[in-house]
């Protein structure tokens, strides 16, 4: 097996997916050591509208990966606003699961108001809030998130920090939509590899708030193909792979690697 | 990597949905040689909307074979008089290839008029390339790509066996429906465009289609030309089987 040159990497958004998990995290651990990733920061997802049952086994899971391989996992609690203990879960996970951030998905919009106390918590700990967002012209799902839900998160809450996961899909629609909200950072994660995409989303918001993602256990070489690809510096492809990470996540464990 | 792969799938011109940067054959050109890729097979992006694609075509065939890379003519075969067309492509343009867009110009890979072009391109030496999408159809805008099914893609090989095909632009999961039906024929091949899914894809197709009918294409510039690049450079596959897929399976396709 050839390996990726080493470089410090961290891959702001990979995923347990609670249908195979064990095989999720094989392919992470082995795409830790052949693309030689420092961390990924894991969330566990499973159906689009987890009940409370199967958001507790999934953080459970996650904790326990981390666990298994400290020196490689780090993880987003993963919540539903709908429900009831969703901020106990929250201050669970956070204070004594080692959680660093957390993950909304598609349980809810992300501007539903049933999201806002998450949004308030996250902002007491200081910790940033991960949001699946996506504009699909086909195939839209109920309650997706799109850079404009995104957009209006960050308007009620300036002091939250916001990732706007994959561009939004279509960057031309989703980074426009928070271009000018300075407490969103995107990642440009998932199988979205527009020639142009990555270039497009540094005109329009610079390099410090670019993150690197994946969206593994998918390609790991497409999205890292990008950084390779953009018209940018070394040291701006630094920043994009890791240091604007590391600086906004900075309750990450460091073991060592 | 060393020298002298080729591109089976990458392009020149402008696209109407958004802008491409480098877009050039100086572009593709300057971004080939940096990773030791030195020809392949270039489609003119400006023609895919064209009502007579020929004109676009005809602007950028001699500057592309200049360069001394293969030209893919665009041809819908739902226009009429493609079927004569196909001469002057071959003639008078000099194109290696024919590239079709079903999903673009909307039509079935296993109709009549794909039959009887795909037959005319064979007998006269035209490769024919089918790109399954351009655009993710997640991320049309404007215009709405139809779907391709690929199962009826045997069917237009077995009507054409004397031609030559590559599917281009396909998914590994729609290669896999299709795997038995490409293994048993050898008039096709398909090429690495949208490997993009799947955690290392390259090593995964590999498993189901035999490596001597995939073909190093890039999507470039629609695509990110190193995303392609590293499925092949970090794979647990052989040296030898990478460079067949990066060069000589090409040659195969194209001689």
């Amino acid at each position: 097996m050839k390996r990726l040159p080493k470089r410090k990497v961290i891959d702001v958004h990979t995923h347990i997916l609670g249908y195979d998990p064990e095989a999720n995290i094989a392919s992470l651990v082995k795409a830790a050591e052949v693309y030689n990733i420092d961390k990924l920061l894991i969330s566990p997802l499973k159906s689009l509208f987890s009940d409370e049952e199967e958001v507790k086994y999934l953080n459970d899971y996650a904790t326990d990966a981390v666990k298994r391989y400290p020196d490689i996992f780090d993880a987003y609690v993963y919540l539903n606003p709908v429900h009831d203990n969703a901020l106990e879960l929250m201050k669970r996970e956070i204070e004594d699961k080692g959680k660093v951030a957390v993950k909304l998905w598609m349980c809810t919009f992300c501007d539903d108001p049933r999201a806002y106390p998450i949004y308030e918590k996250c902002i007491e700990y200081d910790i940033p809030v991960l949001i699946h967002s996506f504009l699909k012209t086909v195939g839209q799902l109920e309650n997706e998130t799109t850079g404009v839900h995104v957009h209006n998160v960050a308007q009620r809450y300036p002091e939250a920090k916001i990732v706007m996961a994959h561009l939004g899909a279509n960057c031309y629609h989703g980074v426009k939509a928070i271009r000018n909200d300075k407490n969103v950072w995107v990642d440009f994660c998932g199988s979205i590899y527009r020639g142009d995409d990555l270039d497009y989303t540094i005109r329009q918001v610079g390099t410090d708030r670019v993150l690197f993602g994946t969206d593994m256990p998918g390609s790991y070489t497409t999205n890292y193909g990008q950084v390779l690809d953009a018209d940018i510096t070394e040291a701006q492809a630094d920043d994009i792979l890791y240091n604007n990470t590391a600086k906004l996540f900075d309750r990450l464990h460091w073991y060592g690697r | 990597m060393t020298f002298g792969y080729n591109d089976s799938c990458c392009f020149t011109g402008s696209w109407p949905f958004r802008k491409i940067h480098k877009g050039s054959m100086t572009d593709l050109m300057a971004a080939h040689k940096k990773h030791g890729i030195t020809g392949g097979l270039v489609g003119c992006l400006n023609s895919v909307f064209y009502n007579d694609p020929y004109e676009g075509d005809e602007e950028v065939a001699k500057l592309i074979r200049s360069c001394g890379y293969r030209f893919a003519a665009t041809v819908n075969p739902m226009l009429p008089g493609t079927v004569e067309e196909l001469d002057n492509i071959k003639n008078v343009l000099g194109a290696d290839a024919i590239r079709l867009y079903p999903s673009n110009h909307g039509y079935a890979c296993n109709c009549g008029e794909v039959k009887e072009v795909a037959k005319r391109a064979g007998e006269l030496g035209l490769k024919v390339v089918i790109t399954i999408i351009t655009e993710d159809l997640r991320l049309d805008y404007c215009f709405k790509q139809t779907p391709v099914n690929c199962r009826l893609i045997p069917e237009l090989l077995d009507a054409c066996p004397d031609t030559k095909f590559l599917i281009s632009c396909i998914k590994p999961h729609e290669i896999f429906v299709i795997a038995d039906e490409l293994n048993d024929r050898d008039n096709v091949w398909v090429d690495t465009a949208r490997f993009s899914h799947e955690f290392m894809a390259l090593d995964s197709v590999t498993k189901r289609l035999s490596h001597k009918k995939i073909v190093f294409g890039s999507g470039s510039p629609l695509l990110s030309m190193r995303c392609m690049l590293l499925n092949a450079e970090c794979t647990d596959l052989d040296d030898d089987i990478i460079e067949k897929i990066m060069r000589s399976n090409f040659e195969d396709f194209i001689s």
